[in-house]
């Protein structure tokens, strides 16, 4: 296959930038405190990190078309709710009620698709009104307290289990990578994603489906938050209606640390991942090292920050970021 | 009209070089202007009359060459500096602020202050009310700029260049927006300007505009400084058009007309707006046809509205002969009609894409089963038209950001003929883009029809159009006033279709009052 | 193009049916409804339950109206410089505990000047992201909530701070022959606001930077000095309104302020204020403060449950968004 080799090591170099972060934080945090390199702490790292990553990869799905995702923490909560009360209430077998809760996750996400896809609305507000509405709507299920579930089934197999050595959390976001990329790569809808994000007048002008991509994107996200949910019930197991109510910063932090652009188009799974292993690296060091949850999360918020400012230097290149201002955006066509 | 003038000049140009990636815009031009001058420059499309704008504006400064004013040499390193050094320009998109108010506007290079940051508004809408008596028009000091009209806004904007010694004015098309009625005022206002001792440069395509306002007149081509020449009554328009355009014609256009097919496409009453009423045109298969008209005059709009990005239009398009409706661009891509933007980095290609993936972006479906995209296939595809078009590319998977504007261009061609469209809608194809490539295109569009494609040329390129087109629709302010049957056509008759009769004064809009 | 064309001809036919048309798109009609909503509003909740005419509640309504209003006025500052300020509620709960800690060691003004403080530093941070390095505003202002959100349950770390001298809850809870203080300081704030941005050069920039980067670069005007401004004043606002909240409840508590994030932005936008128009202004969104003011309260009367509330809540956002989004692509 021919290969563009100069955007190949642009590629690569933005990547290995991650990958220098991923491995900086790892030195560091060895450096600070030994226990941080320690098996149990890797496997921990992974698994975490594996679930995590399932999250990521539907924002970065979400943001290759050049919106955002700010539901994701009230969608996790709503779907373990869900799987709650469909083992509790209703008594049916735990595998329904994780298909329910990836369809609550899908539900969601199509109602988030068609507000900002169909309708335009702006992503920011209108998913971030939605994490509002279903954080209230998903307490309200279970009024705030959460719902036992370990003698009830067998759930903490899927957060927690292994296949030979491998745990299974590490399985099924592989698998989920696969899959993903090769839709990413492969597929019209990932090329139309791309097209979306980089220029969506075009897309539109070349045929594209651009709102019916747009609103996959959507379910696609919702979706996957529903299976971090279905991991995360499992690992602590209950059905919790504050489940993980950062997932939306984690999952916007990796995304942007790990390279992927915030106006759309730019980024792929490889760096999704490097960024996922990145912020749950980071914390689980900070976690090591005492680090309050508070500040804990002043390092989501700042990480996010640094990294979309790092980014456009990257992209753009110091002195055009900060200095020189963008005069006739058409440079080169003159009339 | 004043004869030229034997005082010292205010500005003066030598030299003057410009070059940007893949294209030399300007190439030592000369210019040169006296104090209540108003110099008129024209020139085609990629004569870098816009470039030397840019210069002189402070965009960006010369690659060589020298600009004096009032006799020192300047060097203008931003838009900031050429203003205070007294060189105003007024642009086409009126680099207002849209959410303030007309008197805010006027004066925001000028801030009337009470003390300290505290605006003094009293003083504000004095300040503004005299600027605009001085230009003798009268305006809603409170309204908000982005809903005036066009012409109020230039107003605003030429009021604010005032404010704040005005030496040179730089009109950049000022009346392609704008109706008669307003374009008499419009003129009023210069000749005021003018007797200030204002020295205006003046770009424009309406040659008919030249004996009401001009002094002295400029052609550049292809980034060469042609000619300048006093305006007296001897001037003949055909002559400028003739120095604008060129001698050469003949070898750019590879193109003659074959025996036409049945009708492709063919539009009846088709309106939309207040931008075209009542077109009647059509195309047949293997016709190069063109549609011409000054910047303003529905022609974009009309082409817009074939490819159905525009959508809500008024009559009928038909295609093969059935009615159809193109309310979205994807209703027109189904009905094989392609868009060929004029701004290829905007609505053609995407710049971050491989070349591979924005030809094959509207066939994604053919690329494989059931939404799959076999990489071979796509290869293949991309390979194949790359070598058939000759795109100069370092591989089909280069950022098509790389490419120059000719192989941008020719990318974007390519990914209709992957798609199979085969009615091409072209606005201003081969803007920007090198003679060399431009011929090329030339050829494409020859070969397509030769396979009994269609081709709708819509252009401000007068050769172009001449050269490479079968039959001529002329449009001027909203309706095709003139059909020419066949391509032997003289370029006396076509400058007159698209000007109109050059003794009277501008077009006129039918006034309803 | 169109739009020029479209108007050359209007202007042709300058009658009086060009003339009203123009006029009538100046007319709000929103913001007609939005009044009316108000009333109604009102008229609903007083006849739902006997409490909410009582005076004592009326004065507690102008006080939590109070507070939204800062928050409102915080909130346009961003919405006029182009993005929106989604760390509102954090920014209100970082200076609220800031606030009440410091005063404990050094007295209530010392208190309320550190609060404030928290806000202009953290503000022009986040100005330096936006300005310098062109981050997103809104992007960062998620950002911001986790930053601001976090320290503020670091600094109690989790605990309310009480004890409070006695000075602090004057402002909040005081009464001035009859008016609450608190309404008082809130109302001159806005106008204080509604000042600068109306009557002062800095003012009228930052709404020229907010729509057209590029005009207001031609006009000659600091475009990333005042891109800073913009988020140092939206931020240090939002920390005014978090000293004026742990006035009012004299304490210094990291969960206030959560659902502010939204209530703010739905007060701005039930004003009237379109989003990314660049056409704010605080008197406007008093309206969508009284609004949601009276809604809350109204609520909390009814004991309509927390989740409900914020079900309700986001459900108002997205639909004000939504009509809000539809009428400006008419």
């Amino acid at each position: 296959m021919a290969l563009n080799t100069k955007a190949l090591v642009d590629r690569l170099k933005r990547t290995g930038g991650s990958l220098l972060i991923l491995i900086v934080i790892v030195v560091v945090m060895t450096l600070i405190d030994k226990r941080f390199l320690s098996p149990e702490n890797v496997r921990n790292i992974l698994r975490i990190g594996a679930i995590t990553v399932i999250a990521v990869y539907g924002q970065t799905f979400v943001m290759l078309t050049g919106q955002i995702d700010l539901s994701m923490g009230a969608v996790a909560s709503l779907s373990s709710v869900i799987i709650g009360l469909v083992v509790v209430q209703l008594g049916w077998p735990l595998f329904i009620s994780i298909i329910f809760a990836l369809l609550v996750g899908a539900l969601v996400g199509l109602v988030n698709g068609v507000l900002v896809f169909h309708f335009g609305l702006p992503s920011f507000i209108t998913t971030f009104g939605m994490f509002t509405s279903l954080s209230g709507f998903a307490s309200s299920l279970t009024g705030s307290t959460p719902i036992e579930l370990a003698g009830l089934c067998n759930i903490g197999w899927i957060g927690r289990g292994f296949v030979g050595a491998v745990p299974i959390p590490i399985i099924i976001a592989a698998i989920a990578f696969i899959i993903l990329h090769l839709v990413l790569n492969n597929t019209g809808y990932g090329r139309t994603v791309k097209a979306i994000g980089y220029n969506r007048k075009v897309a539109l002008l070349s045929g594209r489906k651009v709102k019916l991509i747009g609103i996959i994107t959507y379910v696609l996200s919702g979706f996957l938050v529903g299976l971090t949910a279905v991991l995360m019930s499992s690992r602590i197991y209950c059905a919790h209606p504050d489940l993980a109510p950062n997932l939306a910063f984690d999952a916007i932090a990796a995304a942007a640390v790990g390279g992927i652009s915030m106006q759309g188009g730019k980024g792929n799974l490889v760096e999704a991942t490097i960024g996922a292993l990145i912020i749950v690296a980071l914390l689980n060091g900070l976690t090591l090292v005492n680090v309050t949850t508070y500040m804990q999360m002043v390092t989501r918020g700042l990480v996010i920050i640094v990294a979309v400012a790092l980014n456009n230097v990257r992209t753009f290149g110091f002195a055009n970021v900060t200095g020189i201002s963008f005069r006739r955006k058409k440079v080169g066509v003159e009339v | 009209m004043s004869s030229s003038t034997t005082k010292e000049p205010l500005l003066k140009v030598q030299g003057v070089s410009k070059a940007f990636p893949g294209v030399q815009a300007l190439k030592q031009v000369d210019f040169e202007l006296v104090e209540g001058e108003l110099h008129f420059l024209i020139g085609e499309n990629g004569a870098g009359k816009s470039t030397f704008i840019n210069i002189l504006s402070g965009d960006f400064p010369p690659d060589e060459g020298k600009i004096w004013l009032e006799g020192k040499e300047v060097r203008f390193n931003s838009p900031i500096e050429a203003q205070r050094a007294g060189v105003k320009t007024i642009h086409q998109e009126f680099m207002l602020i849209p959410n303030l108010n007309v008197a805010e506007n006027i004066t925001i290079g000028h801030r009337q202050k009470a003390f300290g940051p505290v605006m003094d508004w009293r003083r504000t809408y004095k300040v503004a009310e005299d600027t605009l008596k001085k230009l003798n028009v009268k305006l809603d000091l409170k309204k908000l700029v982005k809903n005036l009209t066009a012409s109020e806004k230039q107003i605003v904007d030429i009021a604010r260049a005032l404010l704040g010694e005005a030496k040179i004015l730089i009109m950049d098309e000022p009346t392609s927006a704008l109706s008669s009625g307003e374009i008499e005022d419009l003129f009023k206002l210069i000749k005021e300007l003018k007797r200030q001792g204002i020295a205006i440069i003046y770009i424009s395509h309406r040659l008919e505009e030249l004996s009401e306002i001009a002094d002295r007149v400029t052609v550049f081509r292809d980034g060469n400084h042609i000619c300048e020449l006093p305006v007296t009554s001897e001037l003949k328009t055909e002559y400028l058009v003739e120095q604008m355009v060129g001698a050469k014609i003949e070898d750019q256009y590879p193109h003659t007309p074959m025996k036409p097919g049945p009708v492709k496409i063919k539009t009846t009453n088709l309106s939309f707006d207040t931008s075209f009423r009542n077109i009647n045109i059509e195309a047949k298969e293997g016709e190069i046809i063109g549609v011409t008209g000054v910047v303003g005059s529905g022609m974009e709009q009309l082409a817009y509205t074939l490819a159905g990005i525009t959508g809500d239009y008024s009559g009928d398009i038909h295609v093969k002969n059935q009615v159809v409706k193109l309310k979205f661009p994807k209703d027109a891509i189904e009905e094989g009609i392609g868009f060929i933007p004029s701004d290829r980095r905007d609505m053609g290609i995407i710049v971050d894409f491989p070349v591979s993936h924005n030809i094959s972006l509207p066939i994604l479906e053919k690329l494989g089963k059931k939404g799959w995209i076999k990489k071979e296939t796509e290869e293949a595809v991309a390979k194949d038209y790359a070598s058939k078009l000759q795109i100069v590319t370092p591989g089909i998977y280069a950022t098509t950001k790389n490419l120059s504007g000719g192989n941008q261009q020719k990318v974007v061609i390519a990914k209709w003929l992957a798609k199979a469209a085969d009615t091409l809608v072209c606005v201003e194809p081969t803007r920007g883009i090198d003679v060399g490539a431009k011929t090329e295109i030339y050829s494409l569009f020859h070969q397509m029809v030769e396979e009994g494609k269609s081709v709708l040329l819509f252009s401000t390129d007068y050769s172009e159009v001449l050269g490479m087109c079968d039959r001529i629709y002329v449009i001027r302010d909203g309706v095709i006033v003139k059909e020419f049957k066949d391509n032997k056509v003289s370029r006396e008759e076509l400058i007159k279709a698209v000007f109109g009769d050059v003794e009277k004064s501008s077009p006129k809009v039918e006034e309803t009052n | 193009m169109k739009k020029a064309l479209q108007q050359r001809t209007d202007k042709n036919k300058e009658g009086v049916i060009a003339q009203l048309s123009r006029m009538k798109s100046s007319i709000d009609w929103f913001q007609f409804g939005a009044v009316g909503l108000l009333i109604l509003i009102w008229l609903i909740m007083y006849f739902s339950t006997p409490h909410f005419g009582n005076k004592f509640n009326q004065i507690n309504l102008m006080r939590q109206a109070s507070v939204l209003m800062v928050a409102a006025a915080a909130q346009t500052f961003a919405v006029i410089a182009g993005g929106l300020n989604i760390a509102v509620g954090s920014s209100v709960a970082l200076s609220a505990v800031v606030s009440a800690a410091v005063s404990l060691k050094f007295g209530t003004a010392a208190g309320y000047i550190a609060g404030v403080l928290t806000g202009v530093l953290t503000g022009f941070l986040l100005g330096v992201a936006v300005g310098i390095f062109r981050v997103d505003a809104t992007i960062g202002t998620v950002g911001l909530m986790a930053v601001a959100q976090g320290l503020a349950f670091q600094v109690t770390r989790g605990r309310p701070v009480t004890g409070l001298p006695q000075t602090y809850r004057i402002v909040g809870m005081g009464m001035w022959g009859g008016v609450p203080i608190l309404v008082v300081v809130a109302l001159s704030t806005i106008i204080l606001v509604h000042i600068f941005l109306s009557y002062t050069v800095w003012g009228r920039n930052i709404y020229a930077v907010g729509v057209d980067e590029e005009a207001a670069r031609l006009a000659g005007i600091k475009v990333r000095w005042y891109k800073i401004l913009s988020q140092v004043l939206s931020v240090s606002l939002a920390a005014w309104a978090g000293v004026l909240l742990s006035s009012r409840i004299n304490t210094g508590i990291a969960t206030i302020g959560a659902g502010m994030h939204l209530e703010a932005i739905a007060a701005v936008i039930l004003g009237g204020t379109a989003l990314f128009s660049g056409e704010g202004n605080v008197l406007k969104a008093l309206i969508g403060v009284m609004i949601i003011t009276i809604l809350n309260n109204g609520m909390d009367l009814l004991h309509v449950s927390h989740y409900l509330r914020d079900i309700l809540l986001g459900l108002i956002v997205i639909s004000v968004v939504f009509i809000n989004t539809t009428l400006k692509n008419r």
